[in-house]
């Protein structure tokens, strides 16, 4: 680390972000606010990407013959889509970005607990990154996202190794991010600070820290076996060579099933901060949504074999795996319920988060509710591979992960950078994407129901108005993503300073300035009270709760 | 420090010797015994005592927080999920209710509408 | 406010108390840390071996026959002799964690040499046992392919199953030289770490209060054991 050296403006605090501007002290820094910064740029970068691919996707289907791009430039977009978001944007986007800056914060503790794993685990996630680029720029992948064999470790003609190494870098990553969470959440609280007393985003991210370091290995050794398979020729998952490709889908899906809620876990987290400091209340049942975490995680391991309904799995396993995959659905009930109720005579303030937050829960909903109708075989049957699929996973991934994402950085972004954004702004976009998502989606759930189905760039005549409605769409939930981009910059120059608190809010992290200094607080805090107190905050009229 | 258990050097010896004897005895029993099915069993039974011993005493859970205890323990456990819902499959691949719903026209069910009422079987299962 | 920090806090704890990060208020907490990263560390490595280990399980519980007859023609001497040597160089660890706790310099330097010896000679064992597999055409692919009939003598070629059985007699191959092959990885990386911590202990960087670093190359050395304790039986004893 580099001295921390004397702040040379007059009147202006040392903070992580000015104590020195080179190069090199970015980094090679260690601090976990500035790794979780390299965090978002990186992740930003490519969203922009795996956004740049679906804008291309979507452009192709506006008419249903094939005219934009040929088929095989078709397939390797929706596999970059699939790669960058999933690996490279949705998985380190909560956990990476806020999780890193946060959670030392709200635990009181002057960093993580490995802070040179932390820096590790940025350059292993760079380094994947580039492996997943080169493949694109090689040529491409052609093979979907989930890398089924054995198309992809025999007939491909693509750069399926290069993306395969790059993912099974960037496992490495999270392995590393979710070791870090896990020990610090168990060893570095403050005094006072009890597991009952922590924030439910803490709750959350640990559990999702269960996920990253006991599902990430079993899909890195799985793409180990593909690489093998397609290097040297020898049949592990290719039926003509005595292996058997449904062991590969098991392999794959017992962490990707996982890793759904991955993305999700830590955007509960993110809702649980927000609504309660938006409707000035405490929880609604705090130890029930802290344990439906660990639930979700827990039983999230249970039902990767709803995603082989079709692939020849046995009948006795796919009935023992439906019914695991109904039970998913409790933990997450409990969430809603217990946000809904929470906003229950609160008073409420629909601010750019909240807006965000109350968008989560109904789409979380609807794609909650969807991922039941999937999980009954029958109706799987039906609609496997078709744009319903489509449409349900993008209700939870951008209508959850991303919505959550988008709160999280609006209501951190004060404490991560000292400036307010235009509350306006943040408002419109925050409509703009929902309104946005809705058209780009809601279509998808009646293209798939009637038979589209997905990965083709072509399609009959008769779906090509619910296919301009979805790309209408797609166009507003562009435009609704590149403004955040351009007044959050904004904001840096030209934001008004936020001050510690500027919500309002409970929780540690709003107890030290914005943004914080370099070792996060003057002093070691002491917790004496539960997380989330809006009751008493709003009763002494305490804006900036002392300890 | 005085929260951790140093574990003696005796202490150790004996279990190393202890795990001599046991690999001398995994290959006594792999020449010995007849049953195939049984010398299976011995052998990882043995791995599991000799991996218990240095699992215990040379990563000295046995004197670690419970909380050494519970991630040790985890990491078996989600083996076991793996394990037991992979096979929960492949064990039960090509039962009865399977046979039923199998798939008579190139791996993909297709439902055709009879073209003559009197021939269609009633059930899938009198299809070839 | 926040008054600025003239010195570096870093530096400041560093001579406060060895070995101990800025960011830990003790050592107790700081190796509490450790351990229980360690230990996560391992659940990882857990599932990372686990997910091949359930992969030849299953191929295993449908092509027995094939598996066991493989598994006949590798060398079960030297699988044994090299877990001598492995639960040996764990030994030597054991102690070199046990003489770290009594501040022993002098001892721990001693025993992690020998560890490391220990290791090396392991993978001269398997350098050398991977050769005579070569020799004997004990590779998947088209050497198997070339010359199987020395190993299998009494399959008939022409017979419709035994192409099959020959390939399942591969993927068994193919099973042994990933599991033994990551299990190698983990004992080079392991090596690597023992080598710099030996050269951190000969300088006295490590003492009585302060030695987790040892510790958990213990606890990581003691896993890598583990593994081969089971790939003894799973590898070199295949029964039908």
């Amino acid at each position: 680390m580099t001295t921390v050296p004397y702040s040379s403006s007059l009147g202006r605090e040392t903070t992580y972000l000015n104590h020195s501007h080179k190069i090199r002290s970015w980094l090679l820094t260690l601090d976990h606010k500035r790794i979780a910064i390299l965090y978002m740029i990186s992740i930003t970068f490519f969203f922009m990407i795996g956004g740049a691919a679906a804008v291309l996707m979507r452009l192709e289907l506006m008419t249903p013959q094939g005219d934009l791009v040929k088929a095989e430039t078709y397939n390797k977009l929706f596999t970059m889509h699939g790669v960058m978001m999933v690996f490279f944007f949705l998985i380190p986007s909560i956990p990476a970005v806020l999780g890193n800056f946060l959670i030392p914060l709200m635990v009181g503790a002057k960093d993580l607990a490995f802070p040179r794993l932390n820096l590790a685990s940025w350059y292993l996630f760079m380094i994947g990154g580039l492996f997943a680029l080169a493949s694109l720029v090689a040529g491409g992948v052609d093979t979907g996202w989930t890398f089924y064999t054995p198309y992809s470790s025999t007939y491909s003609n693509s750069y399926v190794v290069l993306a395969v190494v790059g993912i099974f870098i960037n496992g490495f990553s999270s392995i590393l991010t979710g070791l870090n969470f896990i020990v610090t959440i168990h060893t570095m609280r403050a005094p006072g600070l009890t597991w009952f007393r922590l924030p439910l985003f803490c709750w959350s991210l640990y559990a999702t820290s269960l996920i990253f370091i006991l599902g990430t290995p079993v899909l890195a050794i799985t793409l180990v076996l593909v690489g093998v398979e397609r290097i040297f020729h020898i049949g592990v998952f290719d039926p003509s060579l005595g292996g058997d490709p449904i062991l590969f889908q098991h392999l794959f899906w017992f962490y990707s099933h996982p890793a759904v809620y991955i993305m999700v876990l830590p955007s509960m987290g993110v809702v649980s901060e927000v609504i309660t400091c938006f409707s000035r209340k405490r929880i609604f049942g705090y130890a029930f949504v802290a344990f439906s975490s660990v639930a979700i995680a827990v039983l999230g391991f249970l039902v990767w074999g709803h995603h082989l309904f079709v692939s020849g799995q046995s009948i006795y396993g796919g009935l023992i795996f439906s019914i695991l995959s109904f039970m998913v659905a409790i933990p997450s009930g409990v969430k809603v319920f217990n946000w809904t109720a929470t906003l229950y005579k609160g008073s409420i303030a629909l601010q750019t988060p909240m807006l965000y937050c109350l968008g989560f829960i109904g789409l979380f909903t609807i794609g909650g509710l969807t991922g039941l109708y999937v999980a009954s075989i029958a109706v799987d049957v039906h609609v496997t591979d078709t744009y319903f699929i489509i449409a349900h996973f993008h209700y939870i991934m951008v209508g959850g992960a991303v919505m959550a994402y988008m709160a999280g950085l609006h209501f951190w972004w004060p404490k991560m950078t000292g400036k307010m954004y235009s509350e306006w702004m943040g408002r419109f976009s925050a409509l703009l994407i929902f309104v946005g998502f809705n058209l780009t989606f809601f279509p998808q759930f009646i293209l798939g129901y009637l038979g589209m189905p997905r990965r083709y760039y072509a399609y009959a005549p008769e779906f090509q108005a619910l296919n301009v409605l979805s790309s209408a769409g797609a166009s507003v939930l562009g435009v609704g993503y590149l403004l955040p981009l351009l007044y959050l910059l904004w904001s840096l120059r030209w934001g008004k300073n936020a001050g510690p608190n500027p919500f309002r809010a409970t929780g540690l992290e709003w107890k030290t300035s914005s943004p914080p200094p370099t070792e996060n607080f003057e002093k070691t805090p002491i917790v004496n009270e539960e997380a989330y107190a809006y009751h008493r905050m709003e009763m002494t009229g305490d804006t900036v709760a002392t300890h | 420090m005085s929260s951790q258990h140093v574990i003696s050097a005796k202490l150790y010896t004996v279990i190393y010797i202890l795990l001599m004897v046991l690999l001398v005895v995994t290959v006594g029993g792999d020449l010995m015994f007849e049953s195939a099915m049984f010398r299976t069993s011995f052998a990882l039974g043995i791995a599991v005592i000799k991996a218990l011993l240095v699992v215990l005493f040379f990563m000295h859970v046995r004197y670690s927080s419970r909380l050494t205890w519970v991630f040790a323990g985890a990491a078996f456990v989600w083996l076991f999920i793996l394990f037991a819902l992979t096979f929960n499959d492949y064990f039960t691949r090509g039962t009865a209710p399977e046979r039923l719903f199998e798939a008579p026209v190139g791996g993909i069910v297709v439902r055709q509408t009879p073209v003559n009422p009197e021939h269609e079987p009633s059930s899938v299962m009198q299809r070839h | 406010m926040t008054p600025s920090q003239p010195i570096d806090p870093h530096a400041l704890d560093r001579h406060h108390v060895q070995g101990l990060a800025h960011h830990f208020d003790d050592m107790d907490q700081q190796h509490e840390a450790a351990t229980l990263g360690m230990w996560a560390f391992l659940a990882t490595e857990v599932l990372f071996f686990g997910g091949a280990l359930a992969g030849y399980a299953v191929y295993r519980s449908r092509y027995g026959d094939a598996f066991a007859a493989a598994s006949h023609h590798l060398y079960l001497w030297i699988g044994v002799i090299n877990t001598a040597v492995l639960l040996t160089s764990s030994f030597m660890m054991a102690l070199a964690v046990n003489a770290a706790k009594h501040g022993n310099r002098k001892k721990v330097v001693t025993f992690l040499i020998l560890t490391i010896l220990l290791g090396l000679a392991f993978l001269c064992i398997k350098g050398i046992e991977y050769y005579l597999d070569y020799r004997e055409h004990l590779v998947p692919g088209s050497i198997f392919e070339a010359n199987w009939h020395e190993m299998f003598p009494h399959i008939d070629g022409a017979h419709p199953g035994s192409m099959m059985f020959l390939r399942q007699v591969q993927l068994f191959l193919m099973f042994y030289y990933i599991l033994t092959g990551i299990h190698a990885v983990h004992m080079i990386v392991g090596i690597s770490v023992m080598i710099v911590l030996t050269v951190k202990a000969a300088r006295g960087r490590y003492t009585a209060e302060y030695n987790s670093p040892i510790d958990m190359a213990g606890l990581y050395w003691h896993f890598v054991d583990v593994v081969w304790i089971f790939l003894l039986p799973l590898l070199y004893m295949v029964q039908h």
